[in-house]
């Protein structure tokens, strides 16, 4: 979808280039979150894709043609982007912002009135409350919402999106990302996500991309740039208890399809509960609580299915 | 000065009326000229320095010097069309200034956001930049406005019939009701102007208060 071939961003007036020789793919469909530190490149990447900025060498396509080739406005009305000062108008209304894309493309009026309806329903407001407010009347994570609506608004295959929650309270950052997966799961958009949150990055990507330098290190799933980091530099960016962190993201249900053993011992004091959100990471917590080496796992009717031992858990992890 | 007034309540009218038309041809004729240089001075940084350094150096010339070196000039001499000149000159300081700096503090991550959605450079005059300078440039019509008809009354020295005259002849007739009909219209005109300009201004003010949640 989004090819970017041996790009290079140099700004002028500066001697190392902010983007160096990076090669990236990012694939349609998919939430593909740009981690790395501040002054890695990553906001830079994003800002070439959308033409904010203009690459010194190398090329962008999208779709197979190269960006340079589109309209630089109409190239933009089609990428939604969404930043972390949110930028939204202090003189129009919640829904007049939301409306900003679909009317530079000229969409007919019930078109947009309809799909800004929904947009604010999307994101959790009332179109005849919130929808007719102000900006300025609204809470952080509120206006965070907006900017995300709006970014959507004129139905871009392609969104951009560089730290938008980075500012607001974690309670909301975390409501924010859970809403955006939702809405990533309905509407299937090709999402970049910049941010310096490794559990944000886990937590929203479909594949991780990890900055350095101006370059792309390693581009994977989060489960593998948490288990095969490519060098010592994701290793050590991904942190020491980064194992920890891949417990959290595998589901105990897939591990108990790869492994099902038979019910050695009803001792139901070492039981836990098996729903569709039980990871290996609870799994593990449970086994350390009651100070065992292995547990049942029984379902909503408390029946046993199966057993999972710590080995299990182990070897589960490399598996991958 | 009551019975003053009621005498010549006619020749009061029409001084106002004078008065009032000078004071509306200068805005108007400033606001016509002013605002697109002051918007023009925004995207060139030369002319923006020029206009600066003019209006300046205008601006510092007093009043009745303006009115002098304009009546000497061909074509101009006494009387509406030197006395307009003078107005819109003394209005290019704070109108210019007023129009570029509410379009210069936009703030940057507005822009950043409206041309990332793929708004083109006249969107985003027309749609962001200008209505957010609007409070900006409403403070400087409001303090041009208050310099206009104050300083028109001092037109009456180069032959303008209106409020100011009845100052200036007060005065060589040592009538001093006269002067004080004079002064006293001005000063309400004035100050209800700048009540009154000031309660819009104190209304537009509110939507460029920037975001932040309550």
């Amino acid at each position: 979808m989004i090819f970017l071939e041996s790009v290079t961003k140099l700004y002028p007036g500066e001697k190392i280039p902010a983007i160096d020789n990076l090669n990236l793919h990012v694939e349609a469909g998919k939430l593909t979150v740009f981690l790395g530190k501040s002054g890695c490149g990553k906001s830079t990447t994003l800002r070439l894709i959308n033409r904010m900025l203009d690459s010194t060498s190398g090329t962008i396509t999208i779709n197979g043609k190269n960006i340079k080739d589109f309209d630089e406005d109409s190239l933009r009305r089609d990428i939604g982007y969404v930043i972390q000062d949110i930028g939204l108008l202090p003189n129009k209304t919640v829904e007049e912002n939301i409306a900003i894309v679909p009317k530079l493309k000229k969409w007919d009026k019930e078109m947009i009135t309809q799909r800004v309806r929904d947009l604010i329903l999307m994101i959790g407001l009332d179109p005849d409350i919130e929808g007719k407010k102000y900006p300025r009347h609204l809470s952080g994570g509120q206006m965070q919402r907006v900017g995300v609506a709006r970014g959507l608004a004129g139905n871009p295959p392609i969104v951009l999106m560089d730290e938008p929650f980075g500012a607001v309270d974690p309670i909301a950052r975390t409501k924010l990302q859970d809403d955006l997966l939702k809405i990533q799961n309905a509407e299937k958009k090709t999402i970049c996500f910049v941010t310096h949150d490794i559990d944000e990055a886990i937590k929203l990507g479909d594949k991780i991309a990890i900055f350095n330098e101006g370059k792309v290190v390693q581009c994977d799933e989060p489960i593998k740039i948490l288990m095969r980091p490519k060098n010592d530099f994701v290793k050590e960016f991904m942190g020491e208890t980064r194992v920890l962190d891949a417990l959290k993201i595998i589901k105990l249900k897939d591990l108990i399809e790869d492994n099902h053993k038979k019910i050695t011992d009803e001792n139901l004091d070492r039981k836990i509960e098996l729903n569709d959100n039980s990871t290996l990471y609870s799994a593990l917590a449970n086994l350390i609580e009651k100070n065992k080496s292995i547990i049942t796992i029984v379902d909503n009717e408390n029946k046993p299915i199966t057993e999972v031992s710590f080995d299990d858990i182990s070897k589960y992890l490399y598996k991958e | 000065m009551i019975e003053y007034m009621s005498k010549n309540t006619s020749v009061i009218t029409k001084y106002t009326l004078a008065h009032f038309s000078l004071t509306i041809s200068a805005i108007l004729i400033s606001l016509i000229l002013w605002i697109p240089i002051g918007v023009y001075m925004t995207r060139n940084k030369k002319v923006a320095n020029f206009i600066f350094a003019t209006s300046n150096i205008l601006y510092c010339i007093p009043s009745i010097a303006m009115f002098a070196i304009l009546i000497t000039i061909p074509f101009l001499g006494l009387g509406r069309k030197s006395a307009i000149i003078a107005l819109v000159l003394y209005s290019m300081m704070p109108m210019t200034r007023s129009v570029y700096t509410g379009i210069k503090n936009v703030d940057k991550s507005l822009i950043e956001a409206v041309k990332g959605m793929g708004m083109n450079a006249r969107n985003i005059f027309w749609e962001v930049e200008l209505p957010m300078a609007v409070p900006s440039i409403f403070s400087g019509f409001r303090i041009m406005t208050i310099m206009i008809t104050s300083t028109a009354t001092l037109a009456t020295y180069i032959g303008e019939k209106n409020l100011g005259r009845l100052i200036s002849q007060g005065l060589s007739r040592s009538n001093m009701e006269m002067v004080a009909t004079g002064a006293i219209l001005v000063s309400i005109i004035t100050l209800l102007l700048d009540f009154i300009l000031s309660k819009i201004e104190d209304k537009l003010s509110w939507y460029n208060t920037n975001a932040g949640g309550e």
